[in-house]
């Protein structure tokens, strides 16, 4: 397994600076990726997923943020030492990323086949006809009816779900190792969700490629990731296989997450569970505490002074949790439900 | 586009007709008037003439609206009418001086652009920089000379200093192309300073503001090397206000370069026009202000036009 890890984060740090106050958006994130494998990073807005996501690809802009340390290695080589053409080569080819809005994702001037063309061209050395031919057949494959024709229309000729399947071709046009999708679905429409993401997993098994989700909803995860890993405070609190992190979550944040999802089978006097608070202001909270501290039933001075590390819990299962020895009752309680 | 195109040509007749009839009145409405001024002219010689005789002379002796009215006429068998003072046609004498006016607009906006787009550019892509600050700093400098004051400046130091002074007799272009340019090339520099200065800014602004969007984002996740992020990027995408930037500059500099072509002596039409408002030459004046309005509403339909080339979203309807 261990000559199968393709992407490594090692203690990234990723610090914001605005008007002399520090943020630590991302504050020792540690994690790995196999080839082919699926995996979900999971967090509130704010704990930093997507500010890691944008890390490994170097996308941070300074000011205001600035990647303070830790390594992201790919294919065993330190990403974040290499120099920018050297990435640049990279960038696209074998590390591809969807984002959050297609709709502001895509440039708004030139035609989906273009833009596709262009990430074929940049990488490979293929004539333009062969490109556009190329592109044809992705949008096809990621399901666009009529490709020939529509390949030539403008992103704001498409619907939501059309951009986002338009974006996912052009991020496979080079056949990326790795495919890091940032909230790909978030501005979809519910029905449109299910089609993209179903796209995306077959895409990730027919071509061993590997895919990093970053999201907030708990579905997508239980569906098709392998692993999982759960954000919070621009650290990961929790890491481990679907079932494990579902079935036998360990940390109190994790938990307070599945106990947030509305739940149908439920009458509706049950009301919906909220974690109480809000995201941390990471701002404001040091780097010796646990940052879920203050919105957690179980915190105590230890967690104010001392941050949790992540250990081993199960075969692959890490927790950073003082106290998950107390969480039996809780847990007990959620399943039963 | 094509039924587009014809609506707004259309649009232009009743726009111009109001050119026609404000000229036309104000021009009538400025004491001293062409009467007056011929007048005193002649009895500054010692010759007596009636006032009567004079206004016959110059036609003005029938109603305004007659006087209106035979002029749009005129106008519209292309014959623009006849100077007062020297029975020069006024088409003789646009004929002459549009293309004198025209090359130093021109060649002053092409200076303009090829200054102010690649250092805007820059100074986004290096946001905040040394070289940002240097650049700006030198461009608000440049923004608070006033021109005449740079041209004049131009013409005096180095002549004191070196001997030297630009070449200030016109030569026609086809006559000695290099002599021509030559001639025309420092006051076009000295007029595209200031505006390349205020055009380079606003390059900047809207390159950095569309250098925040998403698109710029995947671009970079696509390997895109940092030039064509900024050109087929950044630059494309920010062509919009740039566009009704440059159609802007150009309606003045072919309007307002009175000054350069007074200071370097080009017999253009500003020069032209500030002659014929002085002597009163109605005909002149009105000839020169309907063809240089007509030349910026032109301007402007084609900035419109360029809209929809440049931005699939815009309509054009």
């Amino acid at each position: 397994m261990e000559q199968d890890v393709i992407l490594e984060v090692k203690d990234l740090k990723t610090y914001f600076y605005n008007h002399g106050r520090e943020l630590r958006a991302v504050d020792g994130l540690s994690y790995q990726v196999h080839r082919g494998e699926c995996v979900a990073i999971i967090g509130e807005s704010g704990s930093g997923k997507t500010v890691s996501a944008l890390s490994i690809l170097r996308l941070i802009s300074y000011p205001p943020g600035l990647v303070m340390g830790g390594q992201v290695l790919f294919k065993g080589r330190d990403l974040l030492k290499m120099n920018d053409e050297e990435y640049r080569r990279i960038r696209g080819k074998e590390i591809s990323m969807i984002f959050q809005e297609p709709s502001a994702a895509l440039n708004p001037v030139a035609t989906i086949g273009d833009q596709i063309v262009e990430n074929i061209l940049l990488h490979s050395n293929v004539k333009r006809e062969e490109a556009r031919q190329r592109a044809v057949e992705l949008l096809a494959e990621v399901g666009i009816p009529n490709a020939q024709e529509r390949v030539k229309q403008y992103p704001f000729e498409f619907s939501g779900g059309m951009q986002q399947r338009a974006m996912i071709a052009m991020a496979m046009s080079c056949g990326p190792d790795v495919l890091i999708a940032d909230e790909p679905t978030t501005a979809l429409d519910v029905t449109v969700q299910a089609q993209v993401l179903e796209q995306l997993n077959r895409l990730r098994q027919s071509r061993n490629m590997a895919l990093l989700i970053i999201t907030h909803n708990l579905g997508v995860v239980a569906r098709y990731a392998d692993s999982v890993k759960i954000m919070y405070g621009g650290k990961i609190v929790e890491d481990g296989s679907v079932e494990d992190v579902f079935l036998r979550p360990a940390h109190p944040y994790t938990l307070g997450l599945i106990r947030a999802v509305p739940r149908l089978d439920l009458p509706r006097t049950h009301g919906l569970h909220t974690i109480e608070g809000e995201p941390p202001d990471m701002s404001k909270i040091g780097p010796n505490c646990c940052a879920f501290h203050l919105r957690c039933a179980y915190a105590d001075e230890q967690c104010q002074n001392c941050r949790p590390p992540l250990e081993q819990v199960g075969d692959d299962h890490f927790c950073a949790c003082h106290h998950r020895d107390l969480l039996d009752e809780e847990r007990k309680e959620v399943l039963m439900e | 586009m094509g039924k587009y195109f014809v609506k707004r040509v259309l649009l232009l007749i009743p726009t111009i007709l109001l050119v026609c009839v404000i000229v036309f009145i104000l021009m009538r409405m400025v004491p001293m008037d062409a009467v007056a001024v011929l007048q005193n002219k002649l009895s500054a010689n010692g010759n007596y003439v009636d006032e009567d005789y004079v206004r016959a002379l110059l036609g003005l002796d029938v109603p305004a609206v007659q006087q209106f009215f035979t002029w749009i006429g005129g106008v519209l068998q292309g014959d623009l009418g006849t100077s007062f003072f020297d029975h020069a046609t006024v088409n003789s004498i646009l004929a002459r001086k549009l293309p004198v006016t025209l090359e130093l607009g021109i060649l002053s906006l092409i200076i303009t652009n090829i200054i102010s787009i690649p250092l805007g550019l820059f100074c986004a892509a290096r946001q905040d920089s040394i070289s940002d600050y240097t650049i700006r700093v030198f461009s608000t400098v440049l923004i608070a000379m006033p021109v005449f004051w740079v041209a004049t400046m131009v013409l005096i130091y180095p002549n004191l200093w070196w001997g030297w002074a630009p070449a200030v007799s016109y030569v026609p272009f086809f006559e000695d192309p290099l002599e021509n340019l030559s001639m025309f090339l420092l006051p076009a520099v000295i007029s595209a300073i200031g505006q390349s200065g205020i055009q380079m800014r606003t390059i900047r602004t809207m390159t950095l503001e569309v250098m925040r969007q998403d698109y710029i984002r995947t671009a970079w996740a696509k390997g895109v090397p940092e030039r064509q992020v900024l050109f087929k990027y950044a630059f494309r995408n920010s062509m919009i206000p740039i566009i009704t930037m440059i159609g802007g500059s150009v309606a003045m500099m072919i309007g307002g370069n009175v000054v350069m072509e007074n200071i370097f002596n080009i017999p253009g039409l500003g020069q032209a026009l500030v002659s014929a408002l002085n002597s009163r030459d109605y005909p002149i004046v009105q000839g020169c202000v309907l063809v240089l309005s007509l030349f910026v509403m032109c301007i402007n339909l084609l900035v419109d036009l360029a809209y929809k080339w440049i931005d699939p979203r815009v309509t054009l309807d």
